[in-house]
């Protein structure tokens, strides 16, 4: 077990999925911290402590919302990662919002416990020795000689100089895997990083897949950039770098 | 509009009728001053305008009142099935925790790593089950938007994604559209909608039949107005007393009930046909396969 794996805020209104959550992390070798209600959450979130901070999206029971949170932090120079989870029954309007306000990736529940670990452990990787999550940085690069750009707020891509004009559902897909370099993402993780106006079937992944790799040319069988591993989902091959 | 300018008319006329008929015709007959034509005729033709008038006012009463029957009806029938939804979802709910609940007690008299998997898996289908649930709700509340869709590339998009799975590599796929000079045209819909749809469908056609006979026919014609999208197989069929049930959400037919599947998959195909404007029907012939037929309305906007 390694003590020093990170130091965890778990900011969760429900007593019982905290107590679970809590001793997963735990035994995974996380230090956690997880405050019984939502003024010990926030005074810990101000002092600032921790490497990662798990933060529940409807705090309803505390009368807090999420996103709020994590915009307020954005807002004071906050930069530490946080994950939103994300409950099943959120309106469209509801998350879209959602993912304007800052946070480093989204989980939605239910979700099992080597999945909530496994993501925290690569975010943390991303994020190791003060380096800034990829999601803050507005465009982003990757492969040999760094040919491949995508500009976040541009929304556009752009291969060896040459624009790659995706439609816009494989452009977000390509956002989102980008944006988790060397994952392994199943097609529901995929599908909760992405905005809520995409259908709530993991398969629509596929049909975006086919366009996105026509463009970049790839390769299903040998692959450059994106990876099919087989009855799990799709690896974005990194690394990625943030970019200006 | 139209209509309430009818109702004003024929409500003024009547009004017009009655005041010349009791203060202006028996005091002073002075209509007949400014028309050359007796009095009687005069008020004759009047009340029979009047009559008239209140007779299509009184027929389109009529019409309105079965537009309403009609709707009412309507919305009765999807309150009903809302409520059957409901009442079956907590029924399937239930079960698995249920399932769920007494896997758990049994581990408390001890690890079994069959009973933990068996958790698991309930669990999981538990999941499932929600979102499914979910992905329905948001298919009836959800903004759709409209495009013009060539199902060409979509059937081919399908089947690149269902032949890449182990489950469909040994059956046989054919597809079957127009040739050449008259071609399929667009259709009104939504890709993703439509790939999801048709991808349901080939999970039902893989699913009913068999490994090696299997042949999975994707049909595809028009006739001027609406496209039919057809997913046809020889596989196993539905008994006949099955067939008007198919359709229903959580029901799976008897020769269904021990092959895996949440009994939504074919609900959601015509939850998203419905959406689309579009109609479905099933035919079936127990031992020699199934048809589905989609119809879907042709696009007016021609796509370059």
């Amino acid at each position: 077990m390694n003590a020093t794996a990170g130091y965890i805020l778990l900011v969760e209104d429900e007593p019982g999925i905290r107590e679970h959550l809590t001793h997963i992390l735990e035994k995974a070798g996380f230090r956690v911290s997880a405050p019984a209600d939502g003024e010990t959450a926030m005074e810990l979130i101000k002092a600032g402590k921790f490497d990662l901070i798990l933060l529940d999206i409807d705090l309803r029971k505390w009368g807090m919302d999420g996103r709020l949170v994590v915009r307020d932090m954005r807002y004071e120079g906050d930069q530490t990662p946080v994950i939103l989870v994300t409950g099943q029954y959120l309106s469209e309007a509801d998350e879209v919002v959602g993912f304007e306000f800052g946070a480093d990736d989204y989980i939605r529940k239910p979700v099992s416990g080597e999945v909530f670990v496994a993501r925290i452990r690569s975010l943390l990787h991303r994020t190791e020795a003060g380096k800034r999550p990829l999601a803050r940085f507005p465009k982003l690069n990757a492969g040999p000689d760094r040919p491949l750009v995508l500009g976040r707020r541009t929304k556009d891509a752009f291969l060896k100089g040459r624009a790659l004009h995706l439609k816009r559902k494989p452009f977000e897909l390509f956002e989102c895997l980008m944006l988790h370099p060397d994952e392994v993402m199943s097609r529901e993780e995929i599908l909760d990083n992405l905005p809520a106006n995409w259908i709530n079937d993991p398969r629509i992944i596929d049909r975006h897949m086919a366009p996105l790799r026509k463009a970049l040319g790839d390769d299903p069988k040998s692959p450059t950039y994106i990876e099919t591993v087989h009855a799990e989902g799709y690896r974005f091959i990194g690394p990625v770098e943030g970019e200006e | 509009m139209k209509r309430k300018g009818w109702w004003v008319l024929s409500l003024a006329y009547l009004v017009l009728v009655v005041i010349v008929a009791t203060f202006v015709w028996p005091q002073n007959q002075t209509l007949a001053l400014v028309l050359p034509v007796s009095d009687a005729i005069l008020f004759v033709g009047a009340i029979g305008c009047g009559l008239a008038a209140a007779g299509i006012a009184l027929w389109r009463l009529r019409k309105e009142r079965q537009r309403l029957f009609a709707e009412t009806h309507q919305l009765e029938r999807v309150i009903q099935e809302q409520q059957e939804f409901r009442r079956t979802l907590n029924h399937e709910l239930r079960n698995l925790i249920t399932a769920i609940s007494t896997g758990l007690e049994h581990l408390n008299d001890g690890c079994d790593a069959r009973t933990l998997t068996r958790c698991k898996t309930d669990m999981e289908r538990l999941s499932k089950l929600l979102e499914t649930v979910n992905a329905l709700g948001r298919l009836e509340t959800d903004p759709i938007e409209f495009t013009s869709v060539n199902l060409d590339e979509i059937i081919q998009q399908v089947l690149d994604v269902v032949t890449a799975t182990p489950a469909a590599s040994d059956r046989r796929f054919e597809v079957d559209l127009p040739p050449g000079p008259f071609p399929l045209p667009a259709v009104r819909g939504n890709e993703d909608l439509l790939f999801i749809a048709l991808l349901n469908l080939l999970d039902n056609a893989i699913k009913f039949t068999d490994k090696e006979k299997g042949k999975i026919t994707i049909r595809a014609f028009d006739d001027g107005s609406t496209v039919v999208l057809e997913v046809c197989d020889n596989g196993i069929g539905i008994r006949e007393e099955d067939i008007p049930n198919v359709m229903k959400p959580f029901f799976r037919g008897q020769d269904a009930r021990d092959r895996v599947g949440s009994g939504l998959g074919l609900y959601q195909v015509r939850k998203i046909v419905e959406r689309l404007g579009g109609k479905i029907s099933i035919r079936s012939k127990v031992g020699e396969g199934t048809v589905v037929p989609i119809r879907l309305p042709v696009s007016n906007v021609t796509k370059s």
